[in-house]
């Protein structure tokens, strides 16, 4: 389990973490998303002992990371698959790891095994591997000392779509096994496939968190009336945001009962009352983190 | 494990996909990282690497080259002093280069990523730095040794009539020397934590520090400050005297303890990215 609780990160008057709260159970699979620069790998450096906090808590397991015994036996951690020695080979970066962590060096064999890499391959270098082996030997280096946690920044990256579709099952295994999995990324499908929580950051806040059937479940009403001005004057008025849809009928931010008992007080005649359509996760991303995205969206 | 009881306990928990395990370790309880372990990989870490292997391989085949030049400089009748003189310049000059690498590299390469999620006390791994970087040049030690030593045989076989001259204070002088050159090939990597600008630092500083001999007022602190000047006494056979001492101590202390003392504070503040 990860307990994150008010973090805060400065660096100079730039706030990157912005009192962020949340916590990744075991067993499940927790997605953080944000946008570019949100504070997501800050957040997870922090997490590590990697960067300070300027204030709040991180705790992985009950414990601050830093006062783990023996911290790769604990927690698998893959912030860059990139920051790896390039003149090293891929078993050696292993190697180094299991003898640090105290483990049999079959365990190696173990973890190439899978994450799928082949013998040939893990006696290159690593400046010879594509992005996507790179992340599978970082998460083989993450699942070395056969850690509860795993602590992963953008894995999917640089996979092909069978890596990610294993990466999916891996880490759907691990937390069924009761493991905790905090991961990143960009690659909003595969969040939305994967993860049974989600955590959405913005500009270094919390924008929103929750089980993922919470988060996509659809909220407002979409409604049409013989008299849409009408009802919009009369949504409006009882304090309930509204916008006209190009094709007719109103997206009304309130529930269908709601809207039905307004339309009904106002004596206007519905012709269409119902829930909104569910949102799907890219949706739901580029609305929560609309005012904190780089470049304004068409839509 | 206790696998079955914390599925109970999250009964959210996915459902597992069939055919697929993780494979666990069996009878081994975690305990914590000895140091002499972070030693081991660390020393590891200083010749695992594409460079490191290659710049050994490079500074075996100079030395080489220079004992083979001494064997025919005078029919190879030399001491065995002056063998190791000729198998240890070059490995004093070149070795500390594995001292810088040991600190830069976790930076220019981004592994202390790593190596700090995995030993979250950076001072240990500094220390644990240090401790493997001393043995490197006691290695050093024992290679230059041994090289000297076969090279001085090959001078007999050819007959060499110069006394061997083995001295005690000579082969202690040359331990401390080199141990000394190692680290501040460490503590320069620490201080700059780049590998380039360390490397420049590193062998610009001895060619240019003797310039200050040319100006008179600064000739005698010169004698104070320059490390090549201030270790030279150690090899030559003869103990040091007070003020030999005396230099060496602040030389070392300027050379090695200064930048040691910037590298080490740089190390536990800085942000790993």
């Amino acid at each position: 389990m990860i307990q994150v609780q008010n973090l805060v990160t400065k660096y100079g008057d730039f706030t990157a973490v912005d009192d962020v709260s949340f916590t990744a159970e075991a067993g499940r699979v927790t997605g953080f998303l944000g946008p570019n620069g949100a504070g997501k790998s800050t957040t997870m450096r922090v997490m590590t002992g990697l960067t300070p906090a300027t204030s709040g808590t991180a705790t992985v397991l009950g414990t601050p990371y830093a006062q783990l015994t023996n911290p790769g036996r604990h927690v698998g951690v893959l912030l860059d698959a990139s920051a790896q020695h390039a003149g090293r080979t891929g078993r050696e970066v292993l190697a180094l790891g299991a003898m640090t962590l105290g483990i049999d060096n079959r365990r190696v064999d173990q973890m190439l095994e899978v994450v799928g890499l082949t013998q040939k391959e893990s006696k290159r270098r690593v400046r010879n591997y594509s992005l996507g082996m790179r992340q599978r030997l970082g998460l083989a280096s993450a699942l070395l000392g056969d850690p509860k946690v795993l602590i992963l920044d953008e894995p999917a990256n640089g996979l092909d779509p069978a890596g990610i579709r294993w990466m999916r099952d891996l880490l759907g295994t691990f937390a069924a096994e009761g493991g905790t999995v905090l991961l990143s990324s960009h690659l909003l499908h595969e969040i939305e496939r994967i993860a049974d929580d989600i955590v959405v950051i913005g500009r270094g806040r919390i924008v929103a968190s929750g089980t993922k059937e919470e988060l996509l479940r659809p909220s407002g009403s979409l409604v049409r009336s013989i008299d849409d001005q009408r009802l919009e004057a009369a949504l409006v008025a009882e304090g309930i945001a509204v916008s006209a849809l190009p094709g007719g009928g109103l997206s009304v931010e309130a529930e269908t009962p709601r809207v039905g008992s307004i339309a009904f007080s106002a004596g206007l005649m519905l012709t269409e009352l119902r829930g909104a359509d569910s949102q799907g996760l890219e949706e739901m991303f580029l609305t929560l983190t609309s005012d904190d995205a780089r470049q304004e969206t068409a839509a | 494990m206790s696998t079955t009881t914390e599925l109970q306990a999250t009964p959210q928990a996915a459902p597992a996909r069939a055919g697929f395990h993780l494979p666990t370790i069996q009878d081994n309880p975690i305990t914590a990282v000895p140091f002499s372990r972070l030693v081991r990989v660390e020393t590891r870490k200083q010749v695992d690497t594409l460079a490191g292997r290659w710049f050994l391989i490079i500074l075996g085949l100079v030395i080489v080259v220079a004992m083979t030049i001494m064997l025919f400089v005078d029919q190879g009748d030399h001491s065995y002093g002056n063998y190791l003189a000729a198998a240890g310049i070059p490995l004093g000059i070149f070795l500390p280069v594995l001292g810088i690498l040991s600190a830069t590299q976790e930076w220019s390469q981004r592994t202390a990523m790593t190596t700090f999620a995995l030993e979250p006390r950076r001072g240990r791994v500094v220390a644990a730095k240090i401790a493997s970087t001393v043995l490197l040049g006691l290695g050093a030690v024992v290679v230059t040794l041994a090289l000297g030593a076969v090279g001085r045989l090959l001078g007999d076989l050819r007959g060499a009539e110069t006394p061997w001259g083995v001295d005690g204070w000579m082969i202690a002088g040359l331990t401390l020397m080199m141990t000394l050159y190692v680290l501040q090939g460490l503590a320069f990597g620490l201080a700059f934590l780049s590998t380039p600008a360390a490397i420049v630092a590193y062998f610009a500083l001895p060619t240019l520090l003797p310039l200050m001999s040319l100006v008179s007022w600064l000739a005698t602190p010169y004698e104070w400050i320059d490390l090549t000047m201030t270790t030279a006494p150690l090899t030559t056979g003869e103990a040091l005297t007070g003020e030999q001492w005396g230099q060496l101590a602040v030389s070392v202390a300027l050379w090695i303890g200064v930048p040691l003392v910037i590298g080490v504070w740089r190390v536990l503040r800085r942000e790993v990215k």
